[in-house]
């Protein structure tokens, strides 16, 4: 579609775009890199594989690992009950799934402090039972589902709205059952947009920092992930190991990013639901 | 374009907005985090964690979650209107 | 197999959908049920597929009460108006589904499941394209993978929600045809949902006419378009105008003239008459009929027409022997042959 702009307009709003990109994008990672390699590789690799770092990497690893699937479980859940049924309190379902968007991280790690911290509501009786959830991992864990959870379903509702019911009700007058319609029919149809909303999901649950911060209580080398270790070694005044160890994640967003264009270029059309 | 481009600005807007008065995390890294001066509401929550002070905190998050919530009340209730508008 | 529907009831948030509808189907009919949209001939073709299930009523296949019956259990082969083929699938493995999803107790085996496509790919005049996608299809090769996938489970009834609507006319007009061949071939009973009347009249062996959630008349194409019951009916089959009338003894008085009420027979009083475009006569100006002057005249089809302005402005067109012979701007005066009035 071509337009009746003047070179010049569409090149000066190229160059602003590109500018915008380059100052919020190459230039922080250029630095963050730059940062960690500025004494050497050497340092570089000694600030990577200190055990507190090895042990928030380990911890980051697993927050996500228990995060994203229990969160595509939820996700799934979500947007198979909004879009291919009806039923009362659908449209204040649907905003509740966004509200991990709009809520302050540290709000949401208040959230579970409220909930599950000692002078919480079931503070009393988990320790009665001695279990720890708030500055232990569980609480990480559950502040890092929470925050993490509108990605997959934000995806797939739109994409599931478009396609409809016809599908689902085809496989289920041929004989399926519930579970083989789910499996066989709707899980194929998006699978290109639940990879995309894993992405954002994985990537979130890795660097989230505020409502991780809240709920952790900051033990070294017990309850720091990644995003934390880094806030403690710049408090420190140990900038060369705090880059350092932010390269890894900032090794993580490009991989994120190249994947997520990735998808984007092969399976556009899949993602947003323009091909039935 | 701007006119049919305006409801999603709008919805935008108030997403960014509220993301923005909770962002936490990029802020305090780089704020210097003064009384008074530099020092942001998600940091105000964070200090009376820290003190144990539950009442505290769980007033100045609600009245974050006030502020954001009127923003996007706002945002609904004029593309409600704008929606009602173009209807007619 | 008969498939009756008995005093269904179908209410949706804001309107009725179905208002105690009451149907028999005969075992290896083809009929259509046919309507203007918002009728409900959809909503009764999903529950008696299992689809939808109704707020009142009952529906029996073969004496056996099903509405408790889910559409998984109910054996029914449906056919969707957009086709809702399973795109990441090949067209083989479309047609296999019902088939691929049974227990492992009733599945049969791989070699008899390709056997069964084999056997539907050619009834359905595909043969050779199980290998590819639905994108790689048209539309009418679509619908009839649609067809071949909803047989593929021996279903005792076949429905069909406005098969042809998202095709254009020269590929319905052939598939028309060609499901006409493979119900003779097959002689289920089918049911198809249709607001296109030269459609139903078409194919069907019985037409059921709906509207507002209400069946009109149930009867064969020849009576629905020649003895249509209702004034509804009337209006809706062959194009019919309007008119107002008063009902006498048996005969209705229109625009002056007095004419045999073709439609059964009511009480005296004001009444509504219908007189389809073919069905008037073109004489001479000032005699006793409908004034009024000849606008445009087209010789464009099997016959002439005639497009008339009333004297008071309404527009009418007849349908006219070709060898008519009248031109635009001269007078003449609209003779109804046959009228069929109902009460008003």
């Amino acid at each position: 579609m071509s337009t009746r702009e003047p070179r010049w307009v569409r090149w000066t709003l190229i160059a602003v775009a590109l500018a915008f990109l380059g100052l919020n994008l190459a230039l922080p990672l250029a630095a963050v890199f730059a940062g960690a390699l500025a004494k050497g590789l050497t340092v570089y690799r000694a600030a990577v594989v200190e055990p507190d770092a090895v042990a928030a990497m380990r911890l980051t690893l697993t927050v996500a690992a228990i995060a994203v699937p229990l969160n595509i479980a939820f996700g799934l859940a979500a947007a198979w009950a909004v879009t291919k049924f009806d039923f009362p309190g659908k449209a204040l379902l649907i905003s509740l799934i966004d509200l991990p968007l709009s809520v302050s991280p540290v709000v949401s790690g208040l959230i579970y402090v409220l909930l599950f911290g000692l002078q919480g509501w079931a503070g009393q009786w988990l320790r009665a039972h001695d279990v720890r959830i708030i500055f232990a991992v569980p609480g990480i864990v559950l502040a890092t589902v929470f925050v993490t959870f509108p990605f997959v379903a934000r995806e797939l509702i739109p994409l599931m709205t478009e396609q409809g019911r016809s599908d689902e009700e085809a496989a289920r007058s041929l004989g399926a059952s519930g579970w083989t319609t789910f499996t066989r029919v709707t899980l194929p149809n998006v699978r290109w947009a639940l990879l995309y909303g894993v992405l954002l999901c994985n990537a979130r649950a890795m660097g989230e920092f505020g409502a991780v911060s809240v709920v952790s209580g900051h033990i070294r080398g017990l309850t720091n992930t990644l995003p934390l270790h880094i806030e403690i070694l710049y408090n420190e005044y140990n900038y060369v190991a705090a880059f350092a160890v932010a390269s890894l994640l900032a090794g993580l967003a490009l991989v994120t990013l190249v994947a997520k264009s990735l998808l984007e270029w092969r399976y556009g059309d899949q993602l947003t639901g323009s091909g039935h | 374009m701007l006119p049919a481009l305006a409801p999603a600005l709008l919805v935008s807007f108030g997403l960014a907005f509220a993301r923005g008065v909770g962002e936490y995390g990029s802020v305090i890294f780089i704020a210097g985090n003064l009384p008074f001066h530099s020092e942001i509401a998600p940091l105000l929550i964070v200090q009376q964690l820290e003190q144990y002070n539950y009442a505290g905190a769980t007033a100045i998050a609600a009245t974050m979650l006030l502020a954001s919530f009127a923003v996007l009340l706002a945002i609904n209730l004029l593309q409600a209107a704008d929606r009602r508008r173009m209807a007619t | 197999m008969t498939v009756s529907v008995a005093g269904l009831t179908k209410r949706f948030r804001d309107h009725t959908a179905l208002d105690g509808v009451s149907l028999d189907v005969r075992p290896g009919e083809f009929l259509a049920l046919l309507g203007p949209s918002g009728s409900g001939k959809t909503t009764l073709l999903r529950i008696i597929g299992g689809l939808d299930f109704p707020d009142a009523g009952s529906v029996t296949f073969a004496g056996e009460d099903v509405a408790g019956r889910p559409a998984r259990e109910r054996q029914v082969g449906f056919v969707f108006q957009n086709y809702a083929l399973f795109r990441h699938l090949r067209v083989a493995d479309n047609i296999a589904f019902g088939l691929t999803v049974r227990p492992r107790g009733l599945r049969p085996t791989p070699a008899a499941i390709r056997a069964r496509v084999d056997e539907l790919l050619a009834l359905v005049q595909l043969p050779g394209l199980g290998r590819r996608y639905p994108a790689q299809l048209s539309g009418g090769q679509r619908q009839r993978v649609a067809l071949a996938r909803a047989l593929a489970v021996d279903p005792t009834v076949l429905l069909l929600d406005e098969p042809f609507g998202a095709l254009d006319a020269k590929v319905r007009g052939d598939l028309r045809r060609w499901l006409r061949g493979v119900h003779e071939t097959m002689g289920l009973t089918s049911i198809f949902v249709t607001h296109d009347q030269d459609e139903a009249l078409d194919l069907a062996d019985r037409v059921a006419v709906m509207n507002a959630g209400r069946i009109e008349q149930v009867d064969t194409p020849d009576a629905v378009y020649n003895r249509p019951a209702t004034a509804f009916v009337a209006d809706f089959i062959g194009n019919a105008c309007r008119f107002d009338c008063r009902l006498r003894g048996g005969e209705v008085e229109l625009a002056g003239i007095r004419l045999p009420n073709a439609a059964p027979p009511c009480g005296d009083g004001p009444g509504v008459a219908f007189v389809r475009p073919h069905e008037f006569d073109l004489a001479a100006e000032g005699r006793p009929g409908l004034a009024a002057t000849v606008r445009r005249v087209a010789h464009t089809a099997a016959r002439a027409s005639v497009e008339c302005v009333t004297s008071d402005g309404r527009v009418i067109d007849v349908s006219a022997p070709l060898d008519i012979v009248v031109r635009g701007g001269e007078a003449v005066t609209l003779v109804p042959t046959t009228v069929r009035a109902y009460p008003a």
